[in-house]
């Protein structure tokens, strides 16, 4: 083999590779960052936005002057809002089902694990997914779609399932 | 008288008149006849002439000059082989290769945080704040009430679906 050859070959192996390298990154960490980006500012999508200030803010609510003395499920809300430090909404009622398709197939299943999966009668499909880090929740991803709507809700900070738990039961409770 | 004879015949010899005989004659004479001094160095040119003539090609000479003309058309075979130096160019080469494509798949790990960090600066998240901390908390209640109602419906189908596999085994017994 002559050594221009050997050189060509080894430029284009190098190409290569750092293509797929490239492709690699564009799927890894930021994928729902990414999903959020790309719809953020389409119009037929409605987005939320709860920042860690207004997280604190609400931690401070006085129960008394918003009438949630005997609210227990507000109380929940409350208790688990003092872990949170931030949350992103993005709902759509336009292609649920493809959104909801879309979404799966950008998350980095080395990232998130599966917390739970629901598809019931009616054809919903809802998964929970999280991301953590010693042991402790850092991040969970709801995604959900039905017949009317996606939704993709991402929390961010320390979340806890004894607390979700405890808050499904006081909804139960109404 | 015999003198006069060579030095007819030489003449005739050195104008290119003479005849293969009269040539023979001509030798004869300057070697046997006493001749001048004048004619000795004639004598000394034909010897050196016959001397020259009797000059032949040994018999190898036809083997040797044939080989010769077929030697170049036999070429041998042009061997290319790769020396050792080339060898660990080229073995150089790819440990460079090699240590590159690490490089790379090491370093991109690194990377996606200052990408992912990147992409969400680009997103201006206060456009989309709830303006009062009420209202924040009415949209925090309506997503947690949604996870805990679908984390509740999933654990409640999860349980069903526990419980029709006990009575399927209670059938099976």
């Amino acid at each position: 083999m002559k050594i221009k050859h050997f050189f060509t070959l080894a430029i284009l192996a190098m190409a290569a590779v750092n293509g797929l390298a490239q492709g690699t990154t564009n799927m890894s960490a930021s994928a729902i960052d990414k999903f959020f980006s790309s719809y953020v500012e389409d119009k037929r999508f409605n987005v939320v936005y709860i920042s860690p200030k207004l997280f604190q803010m609400i931690g401070r609510i006085d129960t008394k002057i918003l009438d949630m003395e005997d609210d227990d499920e507000a109380k929940a809300v409350l208790e688990m809002a003092k872990d949170l430090q931030g949350l992103r909404i993005l709902t759509t009622k336009e292609t649920p089902q493809a959104l909801y398709k879309e979404a799966k197939s950008k998350i980095n299943t080395k990232e998130y694990e599966v917390l739970l999966t629901v598809r019931n009668k009616e054809g919903n499909n809802v998964e929970f997914l999280i991301k953590e880090s010693n042991n402790l929740i850092q991040e969970l991803l709801l995604l959900s779609s039905g017949e009317e709507e996606f939704v993709l809700l991402s929390f961010m900070g320390n979340f806890d399932l004894n607390k979700i738990t405890r808050l499904a039961k006081e909804i139960e409770k109404k | 008288m015999k003198q006069q004879q060579i030095q007819s015949l030489l003449d005739k010899y050195f104008a290119g008149e003479s005849s293969l005989q009269e040539e023979a004659q001509l030798r004869q004479l300057l070697q046997t006849e006493p001749i001048s001094a004048e004619h000795l160095t004639y004598r000394e040119w034909f010897q050196l002439l016959d001397e020259e003539a009797e000059l032949s090609l040994g018999d190898d000479f036809d083997a040797k000059v044939m080989a010769a003309i077929e030697a170049p058309s036999k070429p041998k075979p042009v061997i290319r082989t790769l020396s050792i130096s080339w060898v660990l160019r080229i073995a150089a080469v790819f440990a460079l290769v090699a240590t590159g494509l690490w490089w790379l798949v090491r370093s991109n790990p690194v990377e996606q945080p200052i990408v992912a960090e990147a992409e969400v600066k680009v997103i201006d998240w206060s456009k989309y704040e709830p303006k009062t901390v009420e209202e924040a908390y009415e949209v925090t209640r309506k997503a947690l009430r949604k996870v805990a109602t679908e984390f509740n419906e999933g654990t409640a189908i999860a349980t069903q679906s526990i419980d029709k596999m006990g009575e399927m085994g209670k059938l099976i017994k």
